[in-house]
This record gives structure tokens, C-alpha cells and sequence, in this order.
């Protein structure tokens, strides 16, 4: 049986940073999607302070990247831009990674736990010294996970006309911020964190459709292929060991890569205020 | 009751009780192109639908998958009142699609899937089937976001596109191309703005195989990397990156019937079928030199890729062999490799998904084994929605020897060489007569339609074609191939000693992977028929196809922006080569490969070597 001294569970921005500062095959990184970072970019989760003071090479780096590509532009930065370079990066870690793979069990055992996971080989049992789940919805302890969300939303990429003046109109049910250019805003609903995808589409599609006659000529460009959460806490010991975070509370996703290398470097594991 | 699941690719069944927290007459594994529509038409039969979806959204390719254009395929089925109400949400609302807009179709499906009473179980995964002593499946297993749960069910449609779930339940299975194994190349798709529209990048970005995780792992993470434009460059705003991988072609199960591809071209027509597919053999293999001789026939020899042609598919397709009640819908039907790239184009996918879920309800409803449900019991619904249209064909008509000497001379001979080449008793003396023929075009395409038939007449033409670097290239339909590699391929096939003094000067002075591969198989099927030159042949192969030897394999793009990836090729051909090499008892050194990183099928043939 395999073993790590540590599995992370979700391929969050904070998971890469903790992945990319670890050393060889000490740490595994699993993914039920087959997407990385997911609550950032595929979120289309607002985006800001860019110029922030990093901490690490690693996310120094990342931001020298998005810079040699024009994406940096402040509050109007091309947030999904970074998503194609961290990808890049993480092409001599693929040993360390497995996307696609679902939990379906985990057992406490001397010393750790024992992870059952299925991928598309089947069925995988690992083992490890410790858990990180960085997970939105919790996916080591789903009870935890749906009571810790305390706000949802889907957001949506717009175009916006030109000649429009967005900002000044008002859309029932959605809150409206400027995006990576003048010709997109996102719009954004606030869902029940109970709501499913069916109902949330729906709720965003119904409040767009009724906008103002105004906005008629704007289009939506894209629908988030994942939710914002909004969590109650920051972190929480599952048990001994056992941990997750909340790994969506930084303002960008290169200040979420600078914390999970941060967090590898202080040998403090995740570094969050604990629910 | 057992439960099957797999276990290092293997089917693994252990004994199993268990409580069902709920039961259905229909579980649905996958929700994309064909699960999408199984689901919503056995549910509008009256069945009790679970749709369990990886994604959280319906639609797979279509959607999250960035492929929101129709390729070929014909109109009509059940997914056309989708796609109309997805044009109403879309229309003035959301930025125009290329045949739909993905978001609304997204929606579209959602509506409509609920509104029939699927209960959808979105970002869920089948993970076992429990089946009993008959193979007849009593429920499932997956993984929700709530966690585990057993359910019960009569029939199980997988329409995971991999064939995942009736691998799990030990149904037989082919994967990729004899010589290999491969399977074709996957895409990576991106979704950008392109002013009032939405547009896609969507390229070939390597190879996987869809049965094994870390593969397929590896696959997706590299091909994401793709995306990043050189520094310098300015990145297009993304809208995002392909939430699934374009795996076009994975399992392939072995269903009660196989549509292959040597049946299809010897004419063979399924009866009684429930939908027809509508493309060319789509196939984004650029390395044609490795597969099998039909395909090389069809797509080097006559350069036919372009070239689409109707496909009858029966149920029989989807019915599982060995198991009651469990269909492989989608892209895992039983076909072989080379019907794999025709048969798995949205339109056809949707109705051949139709099809399983309105057969599937019946049985259910019947409480009896799929096979059981006459034809009359729903062919008519079929028929209604527009399934069962048949696509027109627009193929050259050759009705005799002058029609075929006119296209054989002309620019574009491909259906002649074919055409000539299937009915040799019939032209078989008129092609001969042609190789003496001043035209050129006359003599060499007929070369090629007696190569291909296997006529050994063709010889000397074939040998003129490659000794002077002939540098014709058909103008038939889409993506042709250079005349002279069609000569090299029949050279190799028709295995006379007279053509390896060629074929070794040919290779010498060839560059690039097309060239040396189209030889090098050439030269190994010679040294097979030829022993006594065995030697020759592997010394030169030795020195062209050595350890420093670069060849990169430009894979296909299929969109404007796409990127171009190239595969290197240079590994994979020099195991071929020590493959054939250890047959004949010649050395051919492959020492340093032992201590590179590999693809998965080079390791297979590394271990096969050694």
C-alpha cells in the first residue's frame, strides 16, 4: 500500500503552493475534477491585490509569469490567465497528482489513515500521516462541509455593449462588478447553500432574462463551472491529523499559493484561524 | 448478489449484501452526450430515472467539454427540442455558440432532464454494480457529495464514455489499434470570447489511456499547460478551460453485435437499426503508417479521409454480451477501432442515446431483459422523433471502366482507386492495361487501385512512383495523403524482394516521421516475407531509426485557434522496430529506453521486448 505523509484533498491554489513547496513524493494531491484551482478561476470568485507582497519564489514566480503575458492589470487582471501556467508548473508533479479521483472511505489506522480512493483504474487504497481536506464542500467529512458554508453564489461572465453604461443599472437578484476589461462585467447570484446546479442556473438565468430593457443588448458570455462559497470558519480539525481549511479566504490566487508554500516552509501545515 | 468493481483495470467481483437506500428501473452513468438524452427518454417513458453525473451539468463534450458545434451527423431525434429551447433561453441573452450556445444548452438539458423526473445526482460517480448469479444487475454504487450510496435498479445504462461500468461489471472490451494499442488522440479544448460571439480553441493534445488514472491524470495536466501563449504574448481572456478531457475514443464494449470497420467497407448493412450516424472515419491518428491495413487502404493508398458515408446502427450495438439489462451507450458501443472514429459525433451519440433510454424503460416497465423488447414496441417512436432519417450519401457513382479511367486521370482519384481497387475482377484488366498509359495520373492511381487490391502488376508503377520522389497529392475531399506514401504502404504489402533496394534508398533520404515510419513498416513487413534479407533491412533501420533520431508527430488541430502540438514518435518507433528485430534474431539496440520516462504503451512494448 502506497503510503504519503500527506494527502491533500482538492486542487486548490493553496493545495499547489503546499504541493510545489513539498518534497518529492511526500505529498499527494487529489482531485475529484478535472480542474486545478477551481475555486478561484472556475468560480470567477472576485480577484484583487495583485501587487500584493508575496512570500515565495514559487508565487513570485507565478506573478513574473502572468506579467511576461500582459495579464496583470491591477483589479482588471486576467485572473484565468495565471490557470494555463500553474498547469505548466506542475508538469514534473504529475506523480504527485491524481485528478479525477473520488474518496469513498476514510479509516482511522496507527499512525494515520487509510484513504479508499477510485479513479479510473478502479479502486486505490493509500495511506498517509496526515489529511488536508481543501475542499469547498468538505469532501473527507461532508456533514462538516455543508453546515461550514454559510453563503453561495454562481456567477456569470457578461458582455457588455459598448455604448452601455453597466454599472449605472441595477439587476434584481445580482450583484454586478466590473471584469478584465471594459467589455465584461460579471454578474453574480446569491443561491441558498442548500440550492443545487438545476437551481442555480436557473436563478441566474431568470434574474438575467428580467434585466432592465437597458441592458437588453448585453450578453452573457459564460456561466462559473463552480460555485463561491462563502464558509463560516477558516479551518477545522476533523480529527487528530485531520484537517480543513478553508482555502479560498485570500484575496487572489497567487496570495493562496504563496500560503500552501508557506505553510510546508513553517512546518505549521495549514495555516488558518480555526473555526 | 456480488458487488463488481475494478481494481487496477481488472473487473473484481466479491459477494455483497446490502441495503439500497432508493430503487429505480433505470440508473444512467454519465449524462453527456447519449447519457443526457438515455436518461431524459427513459424517463419520458415512464421509467424511474437516476442520473449520475461526474460534472455538474449535463451534456459532457457539448458543454462543459467546449464542443459546442455539431460535426456532420443529420437532423432529427429528441435532442432537437433540447437544442430549440436552448435557442430560446439563448437568443438575446447569451453570446451565439457555433451550432448551439453551451450555457443554454446546459440549462436546456437541466429544464427538461427535471421536468421528465430524472433525479439528477450531479458531481457523482459510479464506482461499482452489483449484480446477481445471472449478470443481471441489481443496483449500484457511488460516491456522492452526501457521501456512499447502494441504489437499486433493473437497468443500467453507461454512457460514462469510457465504458466504465460495464468494465467494473466484467464486460468484454477492446481498446485502441492492434499494433499498439492506442487509441486516438485527445483533445484539449479552450472557451474564449471572440466579440459578440464564443469561440473555441479546440486541438489534438496528445495521447492517453482513458482506462488508467494516472495516465489520464498526466494527460489532463499537460494538456492544460498547452493553453499558456510564449511570454511576451498576450493571453486571450479566458472563459475556460474544458472541464472534461476530449477523449475520443476508450473502451470499446463487446456488445451482442460489432459493427467493424472491414464489414462496413465489404458493404454489409445492419438491419433494423435504430439511428444513423452521419461522418467520415473521423480519425485524428496522424501516425497512419501504425495502423491496420483497411485503414491504410482507405485513408493512404485511396486518401479517402474526407469522405463521409451513412451509418445504420442496431440496438444490438449497445446490449452488452454476457449481462442482462446493461447497454453501453455513447462512444463505448461495440464497434472497432476504426468504426470508433465515425461513430461518436453529438448528433448520432444523442440518438443512439435515445434509443437505449426508451428501450431501457420498457424493460424496465416489463420487469424483462432488454433483448426481450420487440422492435414494433418502439421503433415507431423512433421513427416520430426522426432517429431513423437517412443521411444522403454523396459519393462519386463510377458505372463503368470510362467513368473510372476519367477519375483515375483526374486530380482527385480517390473513390476511383477505391472503387477500382473493390471491384478488381471487373477493372482488373483495364487498371493493368492504364499502368502504360502516357497520362500520369492514369498510370500511378491505377498502380495504386491494383496495389491495393493486393495485384502484384502494380509493381513496377508502384516502384517509378517512390524511385522519383513523386510529389502529387490528391485533391478528393479533406486532409489528403501524398501519393508517393500510399506507393510506399502498398510496397510493404505486397511483399515482393524487388521493392527493399527501393525502400532502403527511400529511407535513407527520407526526413521527418511521415516518411521514415511509412518505410520503416514497409521494410519490416519485407524482412518478415523475405529472410534473407533480413540483415540488410536491420542494419539500415538501425542507422536511420537510432537513439539520436528525432521524429515528431504533428497532431491535428481542429479549429482555427488551435494550438500545434507535436508527439514524439521517435521512442515509440524504434520498440516497434526491436519488436520485429528480436522476431528475426537481429540486433537493435533500445538499451538507453530502459531509463526513460515512457508513455504507457511504449513501457507495454518495452516489457514485451525485453
Amino acid at each position: 500500500m502506497r503510503h504519503y505523509r500527506q494527502v491533500i484533498f482538492g486542487g486548490s491554489c493553496w493545495a499547489i503552493g503546499s504541493l510545489l513547496a513539498a518534497g518529492e513524493g511526500e505529498v499527494l494531491l487529489v482531485e475529484r475534477s478535472a480542474s486545478l484551482g477551481g475555486e478561484y478561476f472556475d468560480s470567477y470568485r472576485r480577484s484583487e491585490g495583485w501587487d500584493a507582497p508575496l512570500d515565495s519564489a514559487i508565487a513570485a514566480n507565478f506573478r513574473k509569469e502572468m506579467g511576461l503575458r500582459n495579464m496583470l492589470r491591477g483589479d482588471a487582471t486576467d485572473f484565468y490567465g495565471l490557470l494555463p501556467a500553474i498547469y505548466n508548473r506542475l508538469g514534473a508533479n504529475t506523480d504527485n497528482i491524481m485528478m479525477m479521483s473520488e474518496l469513498a472511505g476514510v479509516t482511522k489506522i496507527t499512525g494515520g489513515y487509510e484513504l479508499e480512493l477510485y479513479n479510473h483504474s478502479g479502486r486505490n487504497v493509500i495511506c498517509c500521516d496526515e489529511i488536508i481536506d481543501s475542499t469547498p464542500t468538505a469532501v473527507t467529512r461532508p456533514d462538516f462541509g455543508k453546515d461550514s458554508i454559510k453563503g453561495k453564489r454562481l456567477n456569470g461572465s457578461v458582455l457588455v455593449s459598448e455604448g452601455v453604461d453597466f454599472f449605472s443599472h441595477k439587476i434584481s437578484g445580482l450583484d454586478l462588478r466590473p471584469g478584465r476589461s471594459g467589455q465584461e462585467a460579471f454578474i453574480s447570484a446569491a443561491v441558498a447553500p442548500e440550492s443545487g446546479w438545476v437551481e442555480a442556473r436557473k436563478q441566474l438565468a431568470d434574474a438575467w432574462l428580467a434585466r432592465p430593457a437597458e441592458l437588453r443588448d448585453c450578453l452573457v458570455r459564460a456561466i462559473a463551472k463552480e460555485f463561491e462559497y462563502a464558509h463560516k470558519c477558516e479551518h477545522y480539525e476533523i480529527d487528530e491529523n485531520w484537517t480543513w481549511i478553508n482555502a479560498s479566504i485570500y484575496s487572489n490566487p497567487l496570495l493562496a499559493i504563496d500560503a500552501g508554500v508557506g505553510a510546508v516552509k513553517s512546518g505549521r501545515g495549514a495555516e488558518h484561524v480555526s473555526c | 448478489m456480488y458487488l463488481a468493481e475494478l481494481r487496477d483495470r481488472k473487473s473484481v467481483k466479491n459477494k455483497a449484501e446490502v441495503a439500497f437506500d432508493a430503487e429505480y428501473d433505470v440508473v444512467v452513468a454519465g449524462l453527456g452526450t447519449a447519457g443526457a438524452l438515455a436518461a431524459l427518454s427513459a424517463a419520458e417513458n415512464g421509467a424511474s430515472v437516476l442520473g449520475v453525473e461526474k460534472l455538474n451539468l449535463c451534456g459532457g463534450s457539448a458543454t462543459a467539454g467546449g464542443v459546442f458545434g455539431y460535426y456532420y451527423g443529420v437532423a432529427g431525434g429528441r435532442f432537437e427540442k433540447v437544442d430549440e429551447r436552448s435557442a430560446e433561453i439563448q437568443k438575446g441573452n447569451f453570446i451565439n455558440g457555433w451550432t448551439f450556445n453551451p450555457e443554454t444548452k446546459a440549462i436546456a438539458l437541466d429544464e427538461q432532464l427535471s421536468g421528465a423526473g430524472v433525479e439528477l445526482c450531479y458531481c457523482a460517480t459510479v464506482i461499482g454494480v452489483y449484480l446477481d448469479d445471472n449478470n443481471a444487475p441489481r443496483g449500484v454504487r457511488l460516491v456522492t457529495p452526501e457521501g456512499l450510496r447502494n441504489v437499486g435498479c433493473k437497468v443500467i445504462l453507461d454512457a460514462s464514455g469510457e465504458g466504465e461500468v460495464c468494465a467494473m461489471a466484467g464486460a468484454g472490451y477492446v481498446e485502441g489499434r492492434g499494433l499498439d494499442g492506442q487509441s486516438q488522440p485527445f483533445s484539449s479544448v479552450r472557451v474564449f470570447a471572440d466579440g459578440d460571439k464564443m469561440n473555441m480553441a479546440n486541438f489534438d493534445a496528445g495521447y492517453a489511456i482513458s482506462s488508467d488514472g494516472a495516465d489520464m491524470s498526466r494527460a489532463v495536466i499537460n494538456s492544460a499547460s498547452l493553453h499558456l501563449v510564449p511570454e511576451g504574448e498576450t493571453m486571450t481572456e479566458l472563459l475556460w478551460i474544458a472541464t472534461i478531457p476530449g477523449i475520443r475514443e476508450g473502451r470499446l464494449i463487446e456488445c451482442e453485435k460489432t459493427l467493424t470497420f472491414k464489414n462496413y467497407l465489404d458493404g454489409e448493412r445492419p438491419e433494423n437499426p435504430v439511428a444513423y450516424c452521419f461522418s467520415n472515419f473521423d480519425s485524428h491518428s496522424q501516425d497512419w503508417a501504425f495502423e491496420e491495413d483497411l485503414a491504410q487502404d482507405w485513408m493512404m493508398a485511396a486518401s479517402l479521409w474526407g469522405t463521409n458515408v451513412s451509418f445504420p446502427v442496431p440496438l444490438e450495438c449497445m446490449i452488452v454480451k454476457g449481462f442482462s439489462n446493461i447497454m453501453a451507450v455513447g462512444r463505448c458501443l461495440s464497434v472497432d477501432h476504426m468504426m470508433a472514429c465515425a461513430l461518436r459525433m453529438q448528433r448520432g451519440m444523442q440518438k443512439l442515446g435515445q434509443a437505449a433510454g426508451t428501450v431501457a424503460a420498457i424493460a424496465a416497465s416489463r420487469g424483462v431483459d432488454i433483448r426481450e423488447v420487440k422492435r414494433e414496441e418502439y421503433i415507431a417512436q423512433l421513427e416520430a422523433a426522426g432517429c431513423l432519417t437517412i443521411p444522403e450519401e454523396e459519393r462519386a457513382v463510377l458505372e463503368n471502366a470510362e467513368d473510372l479511367k476519367d477519375a483515375l486521370a483526374s486530380a482527385a482519384p480517390g473513390e476511383a482507386i477505391w472503387h477500382g481497387s473493390r471491384n478488381i475482377d471487373k477493372y482488373g484488366n483495364d487498371l493493368i492495361a492504364w499502368l502504360a498509359d502516357d497520362n500520369a495520373n492514369l498510370s500511378r492511381n491505377s498502380a495504386l487501385a491494383l496495389g491495393t487490391a493486393g495485384r502484384k502488376e502494380a509493381l513496377p508503377v508502384l516502384l517509378e512512383i517512390v524511385k522519383s520522389r513523386d510529389a502529387f497529392i490528391p485533391a478528393n475531399l479533406r486532409r489528403n495523403q501524398p501519393r508517393i506514401l500510399g506507393a510506399v504502404y502498398l510496397l510493404g504489402k505486397l511483399g515482393e524482394a524487388d521493392s527493399i533496394s527501393v525502400l532502403l534508398d527511400y529511407i535513407k533520404s527520407a526526413s521527418g516521421v511521415q516518411e521514415v515510419s511509412h518505410a520503416m513498416m514497409s521494410l519490416l513487413r519485407l524482412g518478415r516475407k523475405n529472410e534473407t534479407r533480413r540483415e540488410e533491412i536491420a542494419q539500415v533501420l538501425s542507422a536511420v531509426v537510432n537513439a539520436s533520431a528525432e521524429y515528431n508527430l504533428l497532431l491535428k488541430s481542429s479549429s482555427k485557434s488551435g494550438e500545434e502540438v507535436s508527439e514524439p514518435m521517435a521512442d515509440l518507433m524504434r520498440l516497434i522496430i526491436a519488436r520485429e528485430l528480436k522476431a528475426w534474431g537481429c540486433e537493435y539496440d533500445i538499451s538507453d529506453l530502459r531509463a526513460k520516462r515512457l508513455s504507457w504503451r511504449e513501457r507495454r512494448m518495452l516489457e514485451e521486448v525485453a
